[in-house]
C-alpha cells in the first residue's frame, strides 16, 4: 500500500468509525468529520461522469438497454456506446472486450436506477418482455420502497428501485 | 432469457449495421435516437441512478472519495457508501466484498469524469497527493482536441480524466 493510499485508508476510517456516535439523523452533521479537501470541479459539456465496464457480447448489450430499456447514445461505434437518459441524467458506458480490455465478470458491477413511478414501470418492462431476477415488489410487506432485478445479456445486474406513487399523482 | 437475450442481439446488430450506412447529421441522429422502446421511466430525485461496485479495502475507498476527491455522503454504513457531488450531477456507490459479493476485479471498470479544465483539476489533485499513471495527454493522438489523465483508486479501479484542450475562459 502507498503513502498516498495509507492517508485514504485513514480518512475513510475516521469516518466509518463516526457512524458508532451517529445515532439518528439530527446528529450526523456533530459527529461527521469537514471533508479534507472540498470538491472544487466543474463537470463539463459532453457528459459528466460515467462508469465504464467491457462485455463479450456488445451487440446484445446495445440491444438491451438501447432498444429495450430505452436508453440514448451519447457516443457509439462498433465497440463503444455511451448511453443516457433522454434528459441526460446520467451516463454510462461498456467496450467490446478483447485481448486488452477482458469483459467484466458477471455479477462485478451493478447499474442502478430509483424510478418515481415504479409501478408503471414495472408493467412497462415485463410489457417488453424484460425476464426479471426478482421481480419488482415492496421491500417488505406494506413497504412504500419497491425493488427489482433483472440481467443484461453479459451479466450486469440492472437493479430497480421506486418509491410508490402516492394517490392523484 | 436466452430467447430474451437473442432479441436483444438481434436488435444491437441491426443498430450496427445501421452505423456502417451512416453518410450524415441526419443518419448520425437516427442510429442515436431512434429505437424500439422509449426511456419513459421518470428518475426519481433522490438519487436517479447510480453504479455500485465491491471492494477489499472500504475504508481506503472511502477515504479518497470523501478526502480527496471532495465528494460527500449521500448513504454510509460499515460496509456501504454512496457518494454524490453537491450539484447532485452523479452517484458513486461501493461495498465492502465479503465471501457473498467478491471483490471487483481491478480493469473490469473504469470510473470516468469529464472536467471544464482538466489542467486545473489534475492540477489539485497532484496538491492533495494524487499520483497519476498517466499525466494528462492528448487523445486519441498528438493532434487530438481531447485530453486525458488517469490514476487509481486505493482498490486499483481506474479513474480517467477528461477534458477538451481548450479550457473555459474566466
Amino acid at each position: 500500500m502507498s503513502d498516498f493510499d495509507k492517508i485514504c485508508k485513514e480518512y475513510g476510517k475516521a469516518r466509518v468509525d463516526s457512524l458508532v456516535k451517529i445515532k439518528e439523523t439530527k446528529n450526523w452533521e456533530d459527529h461527521w468529520p469537514e471533508n479534507k479537501n472540498e470538491y472544487p470541479f466543474n463537470l463539463g459539456p459532453c457528459w459528466k461522469q460515467c462508469v465504464e465496464y467491457y462485455v463479450d457480447d456488445f451487440e446484445a448489450e446495445v440491444g438491451f438497454f438501447v432498444d429495450m430499456m430505452g436508453l440514448f447514445t451519447n457516443a457509439f461505434d462498433d465497440n463503444y456506446a455511451m448511453l443516457m437518459s433522454p434528459e441526460k441524467e446520467f451516463y454510462f458506458s461498456f467496450w467490446k472486450a478483447d485481448k486488452d480490455k477482458k469483459a467484466t465478470p458477471p455479477g462485478a458491477i451493478k447499474l442502478c436506477f430509483l424510478d418515481s413511478k415504479i409501478k408503471n414501470l414495472k408493467e412497462t418492462l415485463e410489457g417488453r418482455g424484460v425476464p426479471f431476477t426478482n421481480n419488482i415488489e415492496p421491500l417488505s410487506e406494506g413497504s412504500p420502497m419497491y425493488r427489482g432485478e433483472c440481467v443484461s445479456p453479459n451479466g450486469t445486474i440492472v437493479e430497480i428501485w421506486g418509491m410508490e406513487e402516492e394517490e392523484g399523482e | 432469457m436466452r430467447d430474451f437475450n437473442n432479441v436483444c442481439k438481434t436488435l444491437g446488430d441491426e443498430r450496427l449495421n445501421r452505423l456502417k450506412d451512416v453518410e450524415s447529421e441526419d443518419d448520425w441522429s437516427q442510429v442515436k435516437t431512434k429505437r424500439k422502446h422509449s426511456f419513459d421511466f421518470p428518475l426519481h430525485d433522490a438519487r436517479k441512478q447510480w453504479v455500485e461496485y465491491h471492494v477489499s479495502d472500504f475504508e481506503a475507498e472511502l477515504g479518497f472519495y470523501t478526502d480527496i476527491l471532495g465528494l460527500s455522503a449521500q448513504s454510509l454504513s460499515q460496509d456501504y457508501a454512496v457518494l454524490h457531488n453537491e450539484s447532485h450531477e452523479f452517484y458513486i456507490g461501493f461495498w465492502r466484498a465479503c465471501e457473498e459479493k467478491p471483490e471487483t476485479p481491478t480493469g473490469a471498470i473504469s470510473i470516468c469524469f469529464f472536467f471544464e479544465d482538466i489542467y486545473s483539476g489534475v492540477d489539485k489533485l497532484k496538491r492533495r497527493g494524487v499520483g497519476f499513471t498517466s499525466d494528462v495527454k492528448p487523445f486519441p493522438d498528438e493532434n487530438g482536441t481531447c485530453r486525458l489523465a488517469k490514476l487509481k483508486t486505493p482498490n486499483g479501479h481506474s479513474i480517467e480524466i477528461w477534458g477538451f484542450e481548450d479550457t473555459p475562459s474566466e
